[in-house]
């Protein structure tokens, strides 16, 4: 490109060949600084398509969390880079009566975890609709989680957990997400996109 | 003869020499060796405490680890103080702003950059992850263009253009205000790391010096150029993305080199690997910018001679 200096340089010395040489720098590292958003968005927000035809599940999981199929659920994501407690997203179903409520489930899953974990506190429940409209409840609960290794030294993690538990066609339909407390609000944004684009 | 006897008698000492001017190259404090006396100097010490706590284990005592590892972070500081600042009183023609321009960088990228960089760009939380080539576009776009243009920005609006009297006063400048940057970087390391051994300051300081000083030679080349030549309007872009793209290159470059490596013998660390390329990484790139200021200006010279010459 060639720029053509009529007059020479202004009152300020400057020519017009320096000042466009700034204003490009200061317009190519401002787009620069778009396209580093741009990465950063489109590397967080990746995700990974599942689908589970038997159990009539589709979801997207965040790219880079390990998938598990093997347990008492449909499907278990970890984000195995977290520190501390290993951020987690889980799809289960259970089958219920025809004539059991929400209520029945929140009951169940309270008796079975205070048993299973240590310090099983349930903090809230209420109904929420999720994005399709449908109606659900959501459990909030908090536990303490010891750690893999008993021999090492260190102060176990404090979960939050929620729950958004569905009943449809006699099944309950529990998606957790279960994140260290001291993360939760940070993590919880993932776990809002991964609700919104399940699909059961 | 009366006239000759009273020449003679007048004393020597109220004789005065003709007024010489001084020689423009002498107006000026030497900006190429007062660098390089300083980054050697630092090289050095850095690789004096990585000999006698990582090779030789002499184990300082604890109370006195964080003293020592302060020491290490201000040692920059006061190399440049020394060797450049206090050199500028002995000039004839001093630069006026380098401490002017070390704080306001210091303070930009204290509180502007480093914070926008931690929680906006949070290049730890996607880069270590992905692969070779998506790490270096990610680290130039985000690590990269931000100091970079941190810096760009601080001259850019304190020495342009009045301060620019000579080449190399980009130089000085662009040095000052790549210690800033990495003034702040390091005493930032030091607040998040307490407990960090003392060769992993003395390499941290070093690595974060070298690299800052490396995108701030680019910087002054731009500077430079658009301020005593007339270059392409695109020059100074094309040398703030090409310091971005040193510092995104090198940030998985040098994470990879420094890291354990894992073999059947056992997990080994390589600090000194990474100490050598970042010194390579220097050294190279200030022959490099050095080369072409000096081919710049014998251009210029010549140019100007063949103009007398007509």
């Amino acid at each position: 490109m060639a720029v053509i200096e009529i007059g020479g340089a202004s009152q300020s010395g400057i020519t017009q060949r320096q000042r466009w040489g700034h204003y490009f720098a200061v317009f190519y590292a401002a787009i620069a600084l778009l396209i580093g958003i741009n990465l950063r968005d489109s590397s967080v927000n990746a995700v990974v398509a599942y689908s589970n035809t038997t159990a009539g599940i589709r979801a997207l999981y965040p790219r880079g969390w390990l998938i598990d199929t093997d347990g008492d659920y449909v499907f278990r994501v970890r984000d195995l880079s977290a520190g501390g407690y290993k951020t987690t997203i889980q799809v289960a179903i259970e089958p219920v009566a025809p004539t059991a409520s929400s209520r029945n489930i929140v009951d169940a899953l309270t008796l079975a975890r205070s048993q299973r974990v240590a310090a099983y506190t349930p903090l809230s429940r209420s109904p929420i609709s999720l994005s399709d409209e449908r109606e659900a409840l959501a459990l909030e609960y908090a536990y303490v989680e010891p750690g893999d290794n008993v021999f090492l030294s260190a102060i176990p993690n404090v979960v939050s957990g929620l729950d958004i538990i569905v009943l449809q066609r006699g099944q309950a339909i529990i998606i957790s997400f279960l994140s260290d407390s001291d993360t939760y609000d940070s993590n919880y944004p993932v776990f809002q996109r991964f609700l919104d684009a399940l699909v059961f | 003869m009366a006239v000759k006897d009273t020449i003679l008698s007048v004393p020597r000492q109220a004789l005065l020499d003709p007024i010489r001017e001084a020689d423009p190259a002498n107006r000026y404090r030497r900006v190429w060796s007062a660098l390089t006396v300083e980054v050697v100097i630092l090289f050095g010490a850095a690789g004096l405490v990585f000999i006698l706590v990582d090779i030789l284990r002499v184990a300082p005592p604890t109370a006195l680890v964080p003293v020592l590892s302060v020491g290490m972070v201000v040692l920059p500081l006061l190399l440049w103080l020394l060797l450049s600042v206090l050199a500028e009183r002995r000039a004839i023609e001093p630069r006026q702003r380098l401490i002017v321009v070390f704080v306001i960088t210091a303070l930009a990228a204290n509180a502007i950059t480093l914070p926008f960089i931690e929680g906006v760009l949070q290049p730890g939380r996607w880069l270590p992850l992905e692969d070779a080539i998506n790490r270096i576009i990610g680290y130039t776009f985000s690590i990269g263009i931000m100091q970079e243009t941190t810096k760009y920005l601080v001259l850019r609006y304190t020495i342009w253009q009045d301060l620019l009297r000579i080449r190399t006063d980009a130089v000085a400048y662009s040095v000052a205000s790549a210690l800033g940057y990495a003034f702040a970087l390091n005493i930032q390391f030091l607040i998040a790391n307490p407990g960090a051994s003392l060769d992993v300051v003395a390499l941290r300081v070093v690595e974060n010096v070298a690299l800052n000083l490396v995108g701030a030679l680019f910087i002054s080349l731009g500077l430079a150029e658009t301020r005593f030549s007339t270059p392409s309007p695109f020059f100074m872009t094309i040398m703030l993305a090409l310091a971005a793209f040193v510092v995104g290159t090198t940030q998985p470059l040098q994470s990879g080199l420094v890291n354990a490596i894992f073999s059947v013998r056992g997990v080994f660390d390589r600090p000194l690997v990474g100490f050598g390329f970042t010194a390579a990484l220097f050294f190279g790139v200030l022959a490099m910018v050095t080369f072409l200021y000096s081919a710049i200006e014998r251009r210029e010279r010549d140019l100007a001679k063949t103009k007398d010459g007509r």
